[in-house]
């Protein structure tokens, strides 16, 4: 009985179970999935819900230590020097945070991407046009292009992601001119040629999907670099402006308090690395997932190494 | 088939070098053939024979450079291939003209379901809806003998065996109906009793499509199976061609022979086998005068120097050897 239910089960997973069922078998894929699904109620929801608690000044509560509730649950994480809450800022930052950091990686990848595949793919001249010009952006230290472009136009939030897009397109792009050179050469590639595949569909088609993982997978590591290097600008002072608010400013405000108010900095930087942690967890996740040769991993039943 | 048709393919006189540094590897040094509609032609040779990059010249898949059409033609329906724009000749790829590669599982993108694949060569081909391309998939999958094509069209290159794969491999390649197809070593990484079942599909085929076919192997069984005419390569020339029958059963050049005599035989009562001496040529300095001398037992003088000429021995029968006609009546 228990056999046929075995073999049942592997038909079905043969057949390929469904997205929701295997991430239910992963607990830790799952709990990164939750967790991205809580940051993102909060950056849709967030500043709506909490604008006001964020900004209100409360100077009984100044410097509050976290975990006490006497000034109402929103300060159990604390307050910072003005006497706001912590959490509520958190969750305000959440917006402009993960925004930011999902909008200009989300962009570099396109544009990394696509010049990549087209580098790797028809190469000669106007391949190595798109190198050199990867090579500039490479040469420039990323911190002075973001100083000097940022100099020039307004911090704004558009325009910071453009900046951080630009800097972070090289990875993006050499890695997927690499990977096109290998799968450029592979049999299915040529066996697409024979039949009568074009360029752009084979390039599209046959190309990207396979190297489209490994976008994914950098793209998360990416991810968390594009936060601190927001949290680096505002630094500086030509990121985003206060009373917006990011967790990398955040981060580089409470650290003035540091040895009064650890909570200050300590939060939000517990925040970009859980945003991070989870995105990356997820990727890889997805990257197996997505998978057909690795699927198995997720899909086969847990217990007994077989 | 008439002898006279119109060929549908001509190969005449390829020339093909690879350039890399300081080395040109003379891979095709002047293979001609020709196929007819309808028959099957087998190129045989050994490795390096130049036999699969003649296939992949046909196609036009080669990365030139390094490789370089030295010269020759090869026309396709009395057009020529290579002065054809490429785009003109991809599109034409497919419909008119595909390739069978030897290992499928290397042809077959990794990351689509095999229906997804073939469905998918439909739309590149101008099909617009997706259901209709879907739906024709699964039938050729039937067609290619597969089990289950339903279910199985969802699966994954890697979830199939060889020799499925292979079907699958052929379902591509015959979907559109093509004219010619080539089939580049298709039972090669096959075991045995599966290498019968892919040449019966690929005969089943032919001959309810009408089309041509272009068998390249190194198996002389397969070649007296189910060719009609075979062209024997040697170090990139075509050294022997006509009839499957005429040229195994009465060779005209020291290699055929040799090649026939390196065969296992049920009837000779235990003769033991006769192997080529030596081994094959290296391409990027190949011997003088006719290629196979250095192997060749009816070798004289003559043979280190001259290149052999174009001898017919018989109608539709011609060798490259100085000696055919003594090979041919005493061999």
């Amino acid at each position: 009985m228990a056999q046929i239910t075995a073999e049942q089960e592997a038909v079905a997973i043969r057949r390929g179970l469904s997205w929701w069922r295997l991430l239910l078998r992963d607990p830790i894929a799952l709990v990164a999935a939750l967790w991205l699904c809580l940051l993102a109620l909060c950056v849709l929801a967030g500043p709506e819900l909490f604008g006001k608690a964020a900004t209100a000044l409360n100077l009984r509560a100044r410097n509050l230590p976290p975990g006490s509730i006497e000034h109402g649950w929103l300060m159990i994480l604390g307050a910072d020097t003005l006497g706001r809450s912590m959490l509520a800022r958190l969750i305000v930052a959440s917006r402009n945070t993960l925004s930011i950091a999902l909008i200009s990686v989300l962009v570099a990848m396109m544009i990394g991407g696509f010049l990549g595949l087209i580098a790797g793919y028809i190469g000669r001249t106007v391949g190595n046009v798109i190198m050199r010009l990867s090579d500039i952006i490479q040469s420039f230290p990323s911190l002075l292009l973001a100083v000097v472009v940022l100099y020039m136009l307004e911090p704004r939030v558009g325009n910071l992601i453009i900046v951080l897009a630009i800097t972070r397109i090289p990875s993006y792009l050499r890695v997927t001119r690499a990977e096109v050179l290998e799968i450029r050469e592979r049999v299915f590639v040529d066996a697409a040629r024979a039949l009568g595949g074009s360029r752009a569909h084979i390039l599209f088609r046959h190309i990207t999907p396979v190297v489209a993982p490994t976008l994914l997978t950098i793209l998360t590591v990416d991810f968390a670099i594009v936060m601190l290097a927001e949290s680096g600008l505002s630094f500086l002072g030509i990121g985003i402006q206060p009373p917006e608010i990011t967790w990398g400013l955040m981060v580089a405000q409470g650290r003035n308090h540091l040895s009064q108010a650890w909570w200050l900095a300590f939060f939000p930087g517990l925040a970009i690395m859980f945003a991070t942690l989870s995105a990356n967890v997820l990727s890889n996740w997805l990257r197996i997932a997505t998978d057909p040769v690795q699927r198995w991993r997720l899909e086969a039943p847990k217990g007994g190494d077989a | 088939m008439p002898d006279n048709a119109a060929p549908l393919l001509e190969v005449a006189d390829l020339k093909i070098e690879f350039r890399s540094g300081r080395e040109t590897v003379y891979a095709v040094n002047g293979a001609g053939f020709s196929v007819r509609p309808g028959e099957t032609a087998a190129i045989l040779g050994e490795s390096g024979s130049g036999k699969s990059v003649t296939a992949s010249a046909i196609m036009r898949l080669l990365q030139c450079p390094p490789a370089f059409i030295a010269g020759g033609a090869i026309r396709f329906k009395g057009d020529d291939v290579l002065a054809m724009p490429l785009n003109q000749w991809r599109r034409r790829c497919g419909r008119e003209i595909a390739m069978v590669f030897q290992d499928a599982l290397a042809a077959l993108n990794p990351v689509f379901t095999v229906g997804w694949q073939i469905a998918e060569l439909f739309r590149a081909h101008g099909e617009r809806s997706g259901k209709k391309a879907e739906a024709r998939a699964v039938e050729l999958l039937a067609r290619v003998g597969i089990p289950d094509p339903v279910n199985r069209a969802r699966d994954y290159p890697h979830q199939f065996s060889g020799g499925m794969r292979q079907r699958v491999m052929i379902a591509m390649a015959i979907a559109l109906g093509p004219d010619l197809l080539i089939a580049d070593e298709p039972t090669t990484a096959l075991d045995v009793t599966v290498q019968a079942q892919i040449m019966d599909l690929l005969q089943d085929l032919q001959k309810e499509i009408g089309m041509a076919m272009i068998l390249i192997t190194h198996d002389l069984g397969v070649v007296a199976d189910v060719a009609d005419h075979v062209a024997v390569m040697y170090a990139g020339r075509v050294v022997e061609r006509g009839k499957v029958r005429d040229v195994l059963g009465k060779p005209a050049h020291p290699y055929t022979l040799a090649l026939l005599e390196s065969v296992p035989q049920l009837q000779q009562n235990s003769q033991s086998l006769r192997p080529i001496v030596g081994s094959p040529p290296d391409m990027a300095a190949p011997p003088s005068g006719c290629a196979f001398h250095p192997r060749c037992r009816f070798a004289t003088g003559e043979c280190k120097v001259k290149l052999p000429p174009k001898v017919a021995v018989a109608p539709g029968r011609v060798a490259e050897c100085h000696h055919a006609k003594s090979v041919f009546n005493g061999g």
